[in-house]
């Protein structure tokens, strides 16, 4: 009670004090809300999603579908030709299938930049940054739909890869990791530099990290066969965080100054 | 409702020199826009792109703000963005996209309920007469067709801020004609600034303009007064064509006309009536446009 006393009386003492940052602020409310006159009433972000699932979500999936029975093409035909030859095609599959899942990790991450740089080269991102949702309302609906096809063609791969039965910090250290270095490489690129060189020289660029971060690993099971997992663990972590934060400040940089060269 | 540029610059490193020394797309520019038509006019590379992208706030400028009805843009953030519509100079499509996706995409990105966005949609392609190609993809549209569909797409979410980049290049005289009284009729109780090239286009809707070189703002007014300060500078004389070659190094021609009877008919800025019989003319704003450009 006693208590309940004290703040009525500061509330009647507050009332009649007018602060001017208090003042100055209000002010400053009162023309952002007033900023808009009529109603306005939008869309959500999901709402945004659904609606890209019509314009881009079938394509995307399209592309990484195709790109993926390209790869699976690739490596049976292989197969069946070290079969024709008389080699023992099981074994040679496990020796060859760590490189190859690598390879195809460097090319199920690099299959984001055609689609990332559509807006770009199509001149379109000039208009969609001016729109309420800005760049992140495509961004967000792309980056979710690839992220979907990456996972369905990464289980594909690892489907694959148990087949002939390649442990799993094998299928840990040929596919997750380059996949995770060269799309964390993937976004930085997007991220920093002009869209003709992303466009231009970011296939190259995270195609050859997936490799060259495959050869670290292959080797540090050789050099620090007890470590080296729990360190690419790390390693991988950071790859994730490094994304998260990537496509998070894309997400909420709503005016984020593009080039539009 | 109003928006203020206050001491707006930009700055580029111009990469293509030694030294990345400092270019200055804007520089210093102050403008007070209110409801009605603004006309930006300049030569290419004057600025106006860039100005009219930081208006937009899909660029920063490097120094200065700007504000809409007193609040500094960059704290409006989605809410200024939802009031904006703009057509930039180049703008594309996705090749897939038929005129009516386009338009249900951009109505999407913009916030637009669905049901709002369809009965907008319908109600500008009759307005900007698209209705017959509205399954059709916009690749495969003409040049005007396509530019029709880019102003419609800024029209989606009845902007109170219509900025407008070369809106009329590539529509015919009909086109420009229908165009310029939609805006008119848009333009009550909203901004739209325009910038262009043809300088009739602006003459006929803008209430104001402002002139840009350089980067900076040379003058702002109404088309009157701004042509007020060549009045008694422009004539309009008959010559012989043999005297062409001579009159050409001595006065800025504004147009030149080939007569029926062989001779020709000019149209120049001069300091008095250089030639003789010549006939002051009332100044228009391509007049002025040409004074303050004579190279371009």
């Amino acid at each position: 009670m006693k208590k309940k006393e004290q703040w009525n009386n500061f509330f009647a003492l507050e009332r009649s004090i007018c602060y001017s940052e208090h003042l100055q602020e209000t002010i400053k409310l009162a023309h952002c809300t007033n900023a808009s006159h009529t109603i306005r009433y939008r869309i959500s972000m999901w709402h945004i999603v659904v609606k890209q699932l019509k314009f881009f979500a079938l394509k995307i999936w399209l592309l990484q579908g195709l790109l993926l029975a390209a790869l699976c093409a690739l490596f049976f035909q292989l197969y069946s030709i070290s079969v024709v030859y008389g080699v023992d095609a099981f074994e040679w599959a496990k020796r060859v299938l760590p490189k190859s899942l690598c390879l195809g990790a460097g090319a199920i991450a690099v299959s984001a930049i055609p689609l990332l740089s559509r807006s770009t080269h199509y001149k379109m991102a000039e208009l969609e940054q001016s729109t309420y949702f800005s760049l992140r309302g495509n961004l967000f609906a792309q980056l979710l739909f690839m992220g979907i096809g990456d996972l369905g063609m990464l289980s594909a791969l690892i489907l694959l890869a148990i087949k002939f039965r390649i442990t799993g910090d094998t299928i840990f250290l040929s596919l997750i990791i380059p996949f995770l270095t060269a799309a964390t490489f993937c976004l930085i690129l997007w991220m920093r530099t002009t869209p003709s060189f992303f466009r231009n020289a970011g296939v190259i660029l995270c195609g050859a990290s997936a490799l060259f971060v495959y050869q670290i690993a292959d080797n540090s099971k050789l050099l620090i066969p007890e470590a080296a997992l729990y360190i690419w663990i790390l390693y991988a972590l950071t790859c994730i965080g490094i994304m998260y934060y990537a496509c998070s400040k894309l997400y909420y940089h709503s005016a984020a100054e593009t080039n539009f060269n | 409702m109003e928006i203020t540029l206050e001491h707006i610059s930009k700055h580029f490193k111009d990469k293509t020199r030694s030294g990345s020394p400092v270019k200055k797309a804007v520089d210093d520019v102050n403008l007070h826009l209110t409801p009605g038509v603004w006309g930006l006019l300049g030569a290419n590379g004057s600025g106006k792109t860039t100005l009219m992208r930081m208006v937009c706030g899909i660029m920063k400028p490097t120094e200065g703000r700007i504000c809409y009805d007193g609040v500094d843009i960059s704290q409006l953030g989605d809410l200024y963005r939802e009031i904006i519509g703009y057509l930039p100079q180049e703008f594309g499509f996705y090749p897939e996209f038929t005129v009516q996706h386009y338009l249900e995409y951009i109505a999407a990105l913009k916030g637009i309920p669905d049901k709002q966005a369809k009965h907008k949609i319908d109600e500008l392609l009759s307005r900007l007469s698209l209705e017959d190609v509205r399954r059709k993809k916009i690749i495969k549209l003409s040049g005007g067709m396509k530019r029709r569909v880019g102003i419609g797409q800024a029209l989606l979410n009845d902007p109170e801020l219509l900025v407008l980049d070369e809106p009329t290049s590539g529509l015919d005289p009909g086109e420009r004609v229908r165009f310029r009284n939609l805006l008119s009729e848009f333009a009550q109780n909203r901004i739209v600034l325009i910038s262009t090239h043809i300088v009739p286009d602006v003459e006929y809707i803008a209430a104001h303009n402002a002139i840009m070189k350089n980067g900076s703002i040379l003058q702002t007014g109404t088309t009157q007064q701004l042509v007020s300060q060549i009045h008694g500078k422009v004539f309009q004389a008959t010559i012989p064509p043999r005297e062409l070659g001579l009159w050409e190094s001595k006065i800025q021609i504004i147009n030149l006309r080939n007569e029926e009877d062989g001779s020709i008919c000019l149209r120049y800025l001069g300091a008095s009536s250089d030639i003789p019989n010549a006939t002051p003319q009332a100044p228009c704003l391509e007049d002025l446009y040409l004074h303050l450009f004579p190279r371009s």
